[in-house]
């Protein structure tokens, strides 16, 4: 019954899109509008939704919801046009297209190339999604029966794990940004007692951090400095021939193409990891598993087909912990949840009691958007690829001026604006420093839900820290906390490593 | 982000900041009510407000001192001593500093005085007008004697914020320092449009019209559009936001 349900919400939702022409116009429209933002180098997918995100302010939670979901699958797509096009990804996540979409398109085959990632891409969102169709329900059921303690823990696990996974350097300084990001989260009137904490005595602090100017600053501020500092060199697109959809090379590698949106999903996922990892690691599997490695980095098909399809699977993988628990599983995804929660939705085990239907709806729309991206790049890709010729300098500054506009618009409040530049120079000065800005995000999109959920497990508790270790979620979480702080110390390695170099020994 | 050797140098200054960070979070905790009342209630430990504060503060302090002292293991003293020597020798208005001050001063000036003071519009265009032509453009000569020329009109008008002589000057006429930014403008404009002569950029002129078009008309998009479809009020409603709604408004 519960299934027949679910099914009826997911073709009402579809059926709605469909016979609306205004939301046809939006999903089309804003798919395109992800394409270019992709495609662009210096503009993120983050960066799209986070922009879009002021403009649907005044539209139908379902309207903004189709317009963000289009550009976010629109956006993770259209990187590669960049990549394989003139070997400067438009977005991390299509880097490890450039590896062998570059080498076809100097072949001649750019075409063929793009041809290639539009339909992995499209295989890769639609897999993603029947994962948000399937896991969703599930991990909300399992989510409902979960307490403060796991709720605190599951927080803090989010953290942790996107600190040690996105970090490009040491791993503490993934994890001093989770802490930093909790901080900021604390900035405000505590939900329980209304304290006010960290306010320096600022009204405009009392109701503590937005978290949708946070992660314009974040995200979007730091993009400008960057790309503007540094000086931009244009490259001249290589040729393109005809655009095909590549069937029989889709077919001959399906096994590669569930494989790697399977590893799409997975790290999808986990809290914080974005597109561009799931890309790399895809890569590297589909190298290290295939007949012919050698052939890995010279234009081999099955090298975009993995990074691709990873790419775009890994959006449906973002969505399940977003949608299930509220805890966003990359950048954008955590941009999905401020706009959601500017529409009044609180992602989470509550999500489809509430809102009933909402993730079959936001399945539908990620078919729809996979659709729609997989028409738009065929037709119109060839279109898209002139503008890699517009040099940055010329729309960094309108986009410095949309965060800006975006932000202030979103709360009406200036004090926003104040908040943004010197979160996005910090953000900035981070990155360049090799900490890592997606533990920091989700540490000030988590901080509330883990200090609340802290205090009101003791406060049932009456102060015992025993639910930790009696309920079986929370001390399995415990555990694994404990086990990824453990693994990444010094001791640990050592351990590990003398242990690993007796057996080989004793094998010898 | 940096190279291993330069990052191990800047760990030890984060750490130190970080340290610093730790530590004030935790002054901060322990002056919240930890066991005694608070509003009435009477506070326990684990309901405090500073619970968690207490939590970040000291895992804060912990992976500040780890990070110290991995930087201080691999080189970070080293590497700290050879930027201090390399500071010596590089100028402080050099191209690589000022390029950086043009990026960020503007956008700075846009948010922290412009926007609130002068028509959202002129503002708009007045931060895009120097942005996108310096680094559109791109050659070292140019940006400098822009900016330079930019920063003077900037010093005008924090002269003007600070004594706050902007409002005495719209008591005069209503939109007088939309004027002044108006001029300012026209001056950017045409001190740009000499210096294009010593430029040695392939197609200056060419981009000079390319910037100046998407100075002009981003910002007549995108007021519209915030504005009038969004209906979103906007912080400076000067001159030429309110000849807009006049027109938006008869029109319609």
């Amino acid at each position: 019954m519960i299934i027949l349900q679910q099914f009826s919400y997911f073709f009402t939702s579809l059926f709605q899109i469909i016979s609306s022409p205004f939301l046809l116009f939006i999903l089309f429209g804003s798919t395109l509008l992800g394409i270019i933002f992709g495609a662009l180098p210096g503009l993120t997918a983050t960066l799209g939704v986070a922009l879009l995100t002021t403009l649907t302010y005044g539209m139908t939670t379902q309207g903004a919801m189709v317009a963000l979901m289009g550009i976010y699958v629109g956006a993770v797509y259209g990187g590669s046009y960049g990549s394989i096009m003139i070997n400067i990804p438009g977005t991390a996540a299509a880097a490890a297209t450039a590896l062998d979409g570059y080498p076809m398109a100097l072949r001649g085959e750019a075409g063929r190339a793009l041809g290639l990632t539009t339909t992995a891409s499209a295989i890769g969102t639609f897999i993603g999604m029947m994962f948000v169709v399937v896991f969703t329900p599930l991990i909300a059921a399992l989510a409902l029966r979960f307490t403060s303690f796991e709720f605190f823990l599951l927080a803090f696990f989010g953290i942790m794990i996107s600190g040690s996974i996105s970090c490009p350097d040491t791993i503490q300084k993934g994890w001093i940004t989770g802490f930093l990001g909790l901080f900021l989260a604390m900035v405000g009137r505590d939900q329980l007692q209304v304290y006010p904490r960290f306010t320096f005595g600022m009204m405009n602090l009392e109701s503590g951090i937005e978290i949708v100017p946070v992660l314009i600053g974040a995200f979007g501020i730091p993009q400008i400095i960057q790309v503007l500092k540094d000086k931009q060199m244009v490259a001249e697109p290589a040729k393109v021939d005809k655009i095909l959809p590549s069937f029989g090379a889709i077919a001959k590698n399906i096994k590669h193409i569930v494989r790697s949106a399977l590893i799409g999903v997975g790290i999808g996922a986990v809290p914080g990891i974005g597109e561009d990892i799931a890309a790399w690691v895809s890569y590297g599997t589909a190298k290290r598993t295939s007949k012919h490695p050698e052939l890995f980095g010279t234009g081999y098909e099955e090298g975009i087909i993995a990074s691709e399809t990873a790419n775009n699977a890994c959006i449906g993988g973002a969505m399940i912990p977003l949608l299930s628990m509220g805890i966003p599983g990359s950048p954008p995804a955590a941009m999905l949840l401020g706009a959601l929660m500017l529409h009044g939705v609180s992602p989470g085990p509550m999500l489809e009691i509430e809102h009933p239907g909402f993730t079959t709806g936001i399945s539908a729309i990620l078919l729809l958007a996979s659709l729609a991206m997989w028409i738009v790049g065929m037709l119109l890709a060839k279109q898209v690829i002139k503008l890699l010729k517009v040099p940055p300098a010329l729309f960094m500054p309108v986009v410095a001026v949309l965060c800006l506009v975006g932000s202030y618009a979103l709360g009406l409040k200036v004090f926003n604006l104040y908040l943004l530049v010197p979160m996005g120079i910090l953000t900035y000065y981070l990155t360049d420093m090799g900490y890592p800005i997606p533990p920091l995000v989700i540490g000030v999109i988590l901080g509330s839900m883990a200090d609340a959920n802290l205090r009101r497990g003791l406060m049932i508790s009456r102060g015992s820290l025993m639910p930790f270790f009696t309920r079986p979620v929370a001390l399995i979480l415990l555990l694994i906390i404990i086990f990824t702080f453990v693994s990444n110390t010094e001791v640990y390695k050592t351990f590990i490593a003398k242990v690993f170099r007796k057996r080989k020994t004793t094998e010898e | 982000m940096m190279d291993k050797k330069k990052l191990r140098g800047a760990d030890l200054i984060t750490s130190i900041l970080f340290f610093v960070l730790g530590v004030y979070i935790l002054y901060e905790s322990f002056h919240m009510p930890l066991k005694d009342s608070y509003a009435g209630v009477q506070s326990v430990w684990y309901v405090s407000p500073a619970l968690m504060p207490l939590i970040i503060g000291f895992a804060i302090i912990l992976l500040s001192i780890a990070i110290f002292l991995h930087g201080l293991k691999n080189g970070g003293v080293e590497a700290l001593k050879e930027a201090w020597a390399d500071r010596k020798g590089k100028k402080f208005l050099s191209d690589a500093n000022i390029r950086y001050a043009a990026v960020l001063i503007p956008l700075f000036a846009l948010v922290y005085m412009n926007l609130t003071r002068i028509d959202f519009y002129l503002a708009l265009v007045l931060y895009l007008c120097f942005t996108i032509t310096v680094f559109y453009i791109d050659e070292p000569n140019f940006i400098r004697s822009t900016f330079y020329f930019h920063m003077a009109e900037l010093l005008i008008l924090f002269v003007l914020s600070v004594f706050k002589l902007d409002k005495v000057l719209n008591q005069l006429f209503v939109y007088t320092v939309d004027c002044i930014v108006l001029f300012m403008i026209i001056a950017l404009m045409i001190w740009m449009k000499v210096k294009l002569k010593d430029c040695t950029v392939k197609d200056a002129k060419k981009k000079y019209n390319q910037a100046m078009l998407m100075t002009f008309l981003a910002p007549l998009m995108l007021v519209p559009v915030f504005r009038f479809m969004l209906r979103v009020p906007l912080p400076k409603e000067g001159g030429i936001v309110n000849l807009m709604s006049l027109v938006y408004y008869t029109l319609r």
